[in-house]
């Protein structure tokens, strides 16, 4: 095999480049980097052209537009940071480069990971299970409070349930809530208020900070601690955004100290109101339902009468009737009575004495009727001639023709002419007057 | 009755309350009935706002001893001692 050695073999450029290509690409296909940006530029195409490098050698890098999607951060020059990408030769140029796929702020996307690993870990161990969890006391006696005594969570969770509930009894157990060890004083902290007892709820709370301060609350031992507490465990670490394996663990999480405080002390003037307003409809319901009854005692007692009034009554009926009584039977005598004087008149009147007495009238009475009506009669008789006198004289033709009216007659039977187509033209007629008559000649028959 | 009342809790002692004033409005007891419940829901709001100031305004720190007891002493929260170690 020696003669190898000396058996040349001669590339193009080309070629040592495509196989130089070839082997890196494959070989470094998916590589995680750590280092520090430099040379930072974005042209107008939005990609991001970079140096990583550290302290002794360093590579260029590129991250495409449509990489930076996922980006969580805006890197810049100086800064240490992770990267995910494979390896890229550019053939016209001869070089070679990194394509960034996923970049993340160094340090961080260690935590980040591990904290993904220990949630995925413990949830799947049942360690967060909704089961778990136990309730909050409605109203807590004593609240332990887990954290720095020095920063500003316990100064803003003291404040706010001091607010809520002003008598509120509050142990502060205070500990190192980050750097090394913190984790432990705070399972420690945890084990003790539960193995001392005497506590209604226990709340563990920092203030915000970065992935790495709140790293403590992320840590294995005090998710166990938190997750073995016979006592309610509040935690809130950090801001609203962030959330920590011991707020998982716990059983509530808050999202900030002051919410906790809010969440473990319920408002003392809302609940005294609460009370005071349950009191006054007990007195309201209690009076009215009294009321009522008062009412129907005093409807009943009506209904029942008064016995001396019933007696009044009676006595009354009894008046009334005994003062019947008396008069029915007066009223009785006094019928009788009337009915006799009735009798004795009628007596009287039908004696024979007093018939007597009445037929003398009587005849008296027809006499002088005689008399006047013979008198009447020959008046009436005097009356009636003159009449008839008066109606003979009316009716005799004399006094028709005095009143100027003539009678015209046909000679010489002289018939009376009542039509004038009884006579002719020229036809002698004679008219008799009341003085006189006339003989005429028909002139002219109309 | 009383002996019932100082175990129940603050919460069931309130759901208690709120029963007793439902029925005495809704219900139609007679007046012996309703003057006991009357009685009980006195009593209760009573015992419940004692429930509700019972608790003496405190403020400590926990504190071990060698064998790890607790000891206690009052915490004294000035605004001189509170470092910005957390933000």
């Amino acid at each position: 095999m020696t003669g190898d050695l000396f058996q040349r073999e001669i590339l193009t450029v080309s070629e040592l480049t495509d196989r130089l290509k070839d082997l890196l690409e494959t070989a470094f296909s998916q590589v995680w980097i750590s280092g520090e940006v430099s040379n930072l530029a974005v042209p107008r195409s939005g990609h991001y052209y970079l140096t990583l490098k550290d302290a002794r050698a360093q590579i260029r890098a590129v991250m495409f537009r449509t990489q930076q999607r996922y980006l969580a951060f805006a890197p810049a020059d100086g800064q240490e940071v992770l990267v995910r990408g494979r390896l890229s030769v550019y053939e016209p140029r001869g070089e070679y480069q990194i394509l960034i796929e996923y970049m993340e702020p160094r340090g961080e996307g260690a935590l980040r990971l591990a904290f993904e690993r220990l949630k995925a870990r413990l949830a799947e161990e049942g360690l967060f299970d909704e089961a778990r969890k136990k309730r909050l006391p409605f109203l807590p006696g004593r609240v332990a409070v887990v954290t720095s005594p020095t920063g500003a969570a316990v100064r803003d969770f003291i404040r706010v349930a001091r607010e809520r509930y002003e008598n509120a009894v509050l142990s502060i157990y205070p500990v190192r809530v980050q750097g090394d060890g913190a984790a432990a004083e705070i399972a420690g902290a945890i084990e003790d208020l539960n193995r001392w007892g005497g506590f209604d709820v226990i709340v563990l709370t920092r203030g915000g900070g970065s992935l790495e301060d709140l790293w403590a609350f992320n840590e294995e031992v005090v998710a166990r601690a938190v997750a073995a507490s016979t006592i309610p465990v509040v935690s809130a670490v950090g801001h609203e955004i962030d959330f920590s394996i011991a707020d998982f663990a716990a059983d509530l999480r808050a999202p900030t100290p002051t919410a906790a405080a809010m969440l473990v002390f319920r408002e003392k003037a809302a609940l005294k109101d609460h009370l005071a307003g349950l009191m006054g409809r007990l007195g309201a319901a209690v009076r009215s339902r009294t009321a009522l009854c008062r009412e129907r005692v005093a409807h009943g007692a009506t209904r029942l009468g008064d016995p001396s009034r019933r007696l009044a009554d009676r006595r009354l009926r009894l008046d009334d009737l005994s003062g019947s009584l008396t008069e029915a039977v007066v009223g009785r005598i006094e019928g009788r009575r009337r009915a006799m004087q009735a009798a004795e008149h009628r007596l009287a009147v039908a004696s024979p004495l007093s018939r007597l007495a009445l037929s003398r009238v009587r005849l008296l009475g027809a006499r002088r009727a005689l008399v006047q009506a013979g008198r009447t009669r020959a008046a009436q008789v005097r009356e009636r001639l003159a009449l008839l006198a008066a109606r003979l004289s009316d009716l005799s033709p004399l006094a028709v023709l005095q009143r100027g009216f003539a009678v015209v007659r046909q000679p010489p039977e002289m018939r009376v002419v009542r039509s004038s187509r009884a006579v002719r033209l020229g036809e002698r007629l004679n008219v008799l007057l009341f003085e006189g008559e006339l003989n005429v000649v028909v002139d002219e028959v109309v | 009755m009383t002996k019932k009342e100082e175990e129940l809790t603050f919460e069931a002692g309130l759901a208690r309350l709120e029963e007793l004033v439902h029925s005495l409005e809704s219900e139609d007891l007679d007046l012996d009935r309703s003057l006991a419940v009357f009685e009980e829901g006195v009593r209760l709001a009573r015992h419940l706002n004692r429930k509700l100031d019972e608790a003496e305004k405190k403020l400590e720190l926990l504190l071990k001893d060698e064998e790890g007891r607790p000891l206690s002493e009052a915490f004294n929260l000035t605004a001189g001692e509170a470092e910005e170690e957390e933000d």
